[in-house]
């Protein structure tokens, strides 16, 4: 009888399994514990915030750029050297700023772009500048984000004629750009990292100019022809379409609603004519285009999908007889084109 | 509360100081007993007899470790509410109701103001598609329940975002348009009329006005009374230019109209677009998907509440299994505790009976010894007497012959002679010795008797089992104490009834069954003797007399019995309750060792597998009764 005998010399229960049952109750207590850590017995009734992301309704149709951009500057610089990389075509000799040439508007001033092997595209190559801002890329308004527009030239036979698993190949060759990709993307080199980084330089390509002070108030940053210009410009019913911080970009408009613009050409009409019919099929697409932001306008001739705009000056007459039916008088147009010149910002 | 002292300073510094006197102190294991302790000792001992069933060892581990497993089981299968992610998607139910409303106010501001940009319709269609992206990924914690229903309000909502996404193309365009036309109206009216002369103006003017201002009105409204009187407006002007009566530019005129035809063209158009786009914005699809999901979250809460519940439930089991198993055990601690007392009283008991067995054995045998040899002794020099007996008695025999012979022969005897045998008085002699012979071989035969006797009491000579006649232990011992029971030294003389039955031959060990015969009839003589010391002084003593009956036992012709009964005072209960106790006695302090009756009892009992027992009254004798089985087992 051994635990009779400890028990009776003073070796009690709790001596031998005290520290057991201690210890039981311990784990049990922390699982208890754990649990209720878990269930949240102490949340706080969930508090919704009301604020939603307000969106402005300034009455005035058309809104300043940005005074700053959050944009990544390491991004920002690696996107500015592939913007410049003419390993993205699949001879090496085409890159993005071959066309969207910076120094020149973002623009190649040609009528219609001209890619690998001197191949002509068939479309009026639009600025990169402010890009960001328009509502879908391409004239057509095909792609929706700058980074699925870039598929466009890539796989153009016209224009890089080239493929990812090609060019991702041959940045991964490349030490500095394996480098920089690894310090900013968990996923390294990768179709999507590519476009982002390109597509956040494109991001950043602004071109706050004179008039973006006047629209904060500096009414002084225009000039009195500038600023009658703009008068005319709303007047005329042109700020119907170019509205918006991108001055147009954000809506798609048939070119020619009064008369017939490319009977008037001559030329026949070709594919890229039929503009966002080719995207939606729609009978009422025909002829219709992504209205153009007038921002930087000044730097970009020739005008116009076709590029068939040499000047500003038949551009605004073109737009006022096609999309207005008037004859524009030569002070009118002269106002506008004032006006047209302080959208010029710093490239 | 007995807390054993902790060593305490002094005590240390009488260590040392005795350590260096060279003692060394034996450390005391520092006990800590809890303060409860005596307190649940006493309740516990209080409820020992509530017999709770003890779960084994085994069955204690394995349902903790079930209790364990469960509740691992039920914190990992139920369902765990993730409040951030409950919140977040609470709240983007919230913005999406918001947003719907915001895309309703941008759709109205940019059909009814005269000039404004798209770009608010955008942003919130915008944030709309990535809001009710962000929707689409339903909380983890309701997985387990039906969610077809929030999924079919979700796929509704992104049919009706990419429905509003054409319409809102389709609907900047033509607004753009249309708003081109309400615009440039008024100006082209402006300078319509700057060109004309002062007087065709005055007359243009009424219906330039009345067009616009109509137009304006539908333009707002988009009353079919408006599109009529726009038409009428038309109608005149077109007929006041086909009057030719005034100098009026065509082209403007007919730009005027055409402006006025736009409008009413696409002012139904825009007007049905943007009611559509309204509805769209406006479906309550929003208002039913946040219903939904608050009565799926309820559920999840009421089931994660089950659960919990449950667990909670498996805890409380548990602790509860713990205490009853605890208090329990602690139950039987305290029972095998009282009981391992019992049992310490019962080896005590024991103990002593050894102990006397011991003692009583030894003596025994130690007396066996010096009666055997005292047997053995004797018996030779008792042999010597008795063998030289009959030649002695013969030699005298021959002697006096001889001494008669001489008388007959010489009859004259001299006076020295005569004077020996007057005074050895020859005649009385002559007749005398041979009784004295006689006298000596009868004691002589006495001696050897007894000798026998001694040697059949001690039997050293036959340690072991063996089987033998019972009555000649019996008679024997009777023999051994032939001299109590004779009268003598004022003791009355007590009679011996020897009611022998017939007896098979009782396998046993005959030396102690002797010792037992002599104890039970040395306790009757000596009760009977106490009995007559007290009673002597008044009146004659009673029956003395001391029954032995031997026969096979009436309730199994296996055993026999042997009753030996007395005359005695009996005994009171109290007393025959401890008759078989070691050292109990009723005799006084040096007159018995209180041993006689229990290592008769151990003999009996424990050594021969039969009865004692006791049957007695006070005053009426006792009587004890011997069974034993003829053959042991």
């Amino acid at each position: 009888m051994n635990v009779g005998t400890q028990w009776y010399t003073g070796r009690s229960i709790w001596q031998r399994w005290g520290g057991h049952i201690v210890l039981g109750l311990l784990v049990l207590l922390s699982l208890l514990v754990y649990h209720l850590l878990q269930q949240g017995v102490l949340q706080v009734q969930p508090t919704v915030s009301r604020e939603i992301n307000t969106v402005e309704l300034a009455n005035e149709p058309i809104l300043p750029l940005p005074e700053t951009l959050n944009l990544n500057p390491a991004k920002v610089k690696l996107g500015e050297q592939l913007f410049h990389e003419p390993r993205l075509s699949a001879d090496d000799t085409v890159s993005c700023a071959s066309c969207h040439n910076l120094s020149l508007g973002g623009v190649d001033h040609l009528a219609m772009a001209v890619g690998m092997n001197r191949q002509v595209g068939a479309i009026n190559t639009p600025t990169v500048f402010n890009s960001g801002f328009n509502f879908r890329q391409f004239w057509d308004g095909r792609a929706a984000t700058l980074e699925d527009q870039i598929d466009g030239p890539i796989h153009d036979p016209r224009e890089m004629d080239s493929d990812w698993p090609q060019i991702l190949r041959k940045l991964q060759q490349i030490p500095a750009y394996h480098q920089a990709f690894e310090q900013l993307y968990a996923q390294g080199i990768t179709e999507a990292t590519v476009k982002n980084a390109i597509a956040t330089y494109e991001r950043s390509l602004i071109t706050p100019s004179r008039f973006d002070r006047y629209l904060r108030g500096e009414f002084s940053a225009l000039t009195v022809d500038e600023r009658e210009g703009y008068r005319r410009f709303k007047q005329l019913g042109c700020v119907t379409c170019h509205q918006g911080i991108n001055i147009g970009g954000n809506l798609f408009q048939k070119i020619g609603l009064f008369g017939d613009y490319f009977r008037d050409r001559g030329s026949a009409i070709t594919t890229a004519d039929l503009g966002r019919y080719n995207v939606t099929q729609a009978e009422r697409d025909r002829h219709v285009f992504k209205v153009p932001s007038l921002r930087h306008i000044t730097r970009t001739a020739p005008y116009f999908h076709d590029g068939s705009a040499k000047t500003l000056e038949v551009a605004v007459k073109q737009m006022a007889k096609y999309q207005l039916g008037q004859e524009l008088s030569s002070e009118d147009i002269n106002l506008i084109i004032q006006f047209l010149i302080a959208l010029t910002g710093e490239e | 509360m007995n807390i054993n002292r902790i060593i305490t300073p002094r005590r240390m510094r009488t260590s040392r100081r005795m350590r260096t006197l060279g003692v060394k102190l034996r450390r005391r294991p520092i006990l800590i007993r809890w303060p409860q302790f005596s307190q649940m000792d006493k309740l516990l001992i209080s409820f020992q007899h509530l017999s709770l069933w003890v779960p084994s060892r085994r069955l204690r581990v394995s349902s903790y470790l079930v209790a364990i497993a469960v509740l691992l089981y039920l914190t990992n299968q139920g369902i765990r509410i993730d409040m951030p992610a409950h919140e977040q998607y609470q709240r983007l139910l919230v913005v999406q109701k918001g947003l719907d409303a915001q895309l309703s106010e941008a759709i109205l501001v940019t059909r009814y103001q005269a000039q404004s940009s798209y770009d608010p319709v955008l942003k919130v269609l915008k944030t709309l598609e990535k809001n009710v992206q962000n929707l689409q990924t339903i909380p983890d914690f309701l997985q387990t329940l039906n969610t077809a229903d929030m999924q079919k309000y979700l796929q509704q909502k992104e049919t009706i975002l990419s429905q509003v996404n054409q319409r809102t193309d389709t609907f900047k365009t033509q607004n753009s348009i249309l708003k081109n036309s309400l615009i440039y109206l008024p100006t082209l009216k402006a300078r319509l009329l700057e060109q004309l002369s002062p007087e065709t103006a005055q007359l243009l003017t009424r219906d330039l006005d009345q067009l616009i201002s109509q137009v304006i009105l539908y333009s707002q409204t988009t009353e079919p009374s408006a599109a009529r009187k726009i038409k009428e407006a038309i109608a005149r002007l077109q007929r006041t230019q086909a009057q030719a009566r005034f100098d009026i530019p065509e082209a403007s005129l007919n730009l005027v109209i055409q402006h006025a035809q736009i409008v009413l063209d696409y002012q139904p158009q825009v007007e049905a677009l943007s009611q559509e786009l309204l509805e769209l914005s406006n479906t309550g699809i929003s208002e039913q998907l946040e219903q939904v999901y608050q009565h799926h979250y309820a559920q999840a809460r009421e089931l994660a509440n089950l659960n919990r519940a449950a667990i909670y439930g498996v805890v409380l089991m548990t602790v509860l299994w713990t205490a009853y198993w605890v208090i329990a055990y602690m139950l039987q601690l305290t029972r095998q505790a009282q009981n391992s007392s019992k049992e310490l009283q019962t080896t005590l008991q024991e103990l002593q009976q050894t102990q006397s067995q011991l003692i009583q054995s030894e003596k025994l045998s130690s007396l066996g010894q010096l009666v055997a040899g005292v047997a053995h002794e004797i018996n030779n020099p008792v042999s010597f007497i008795y063998g030289n007996l009959q030649p002695a008695e013969q030699y005298t025999e021959d002697l006096l012959k001889l001494l008669h012979q001489y008388q007959q022969e010489y009859p004259q005897a001299n006076e020295n002679i005569e004077q020996l045998k007057a005074d050895i008085d020859l005649p009385f002699l002559e007749t005398d010795f041979p009784q004295v012979i006689d006298s000596m071989r009868q004691g002589a035969q006495r001696i050897k008797t007894i000798v026998l006797g001694l040697r059949n009491f001690s039997r050293l000579d036959e340690t072991g089992i063996k089987t033998v006649n019972l009555h000649e232990g019996i008679d024997s011992t009777l023999m051994l104490l032939k001299s109590q029971f004779q009268s003598h030294c004022g003791r009355s003389q007590i009679e011996i009834i020897r009611n022998y039955g017939t007896l098979p031959l009782v396998t046993c060990e005959p030396g102690p069954m002797n010792q037992v015969f002599l104890n039970l009839l040395s306790n009757a003589i000596d009760a009977i003797h106490d009995r007559n010391q007290a009673l002597n002084a008044e009146e004659t003593s009673p029956l003395s007399q001391i029954t032995i009956t031997t026969q096979i036992s009436p309730q199994n012709s296996q055993w026999i019995q042997i009753t030996v009964a007395d005359t005695g005072p009996g005994m009171s209960d109290r007393v025959q309750q401890q008759v078989f106790d070691p050292f109990f006695t009723t005799k006084a302090i040096g007159q018995g060792s209180g041993l006689g009756l229990s290592s008769s009892y151990d003999i009996v009992v424990n050594q021969h597998g039969g009865q004692l027992s006791c049957h007695s009254k006070l005053g009426a004798g006792s009587e004890f009764i011997l069974t034993l089985p003829i053959q042991p087992e």
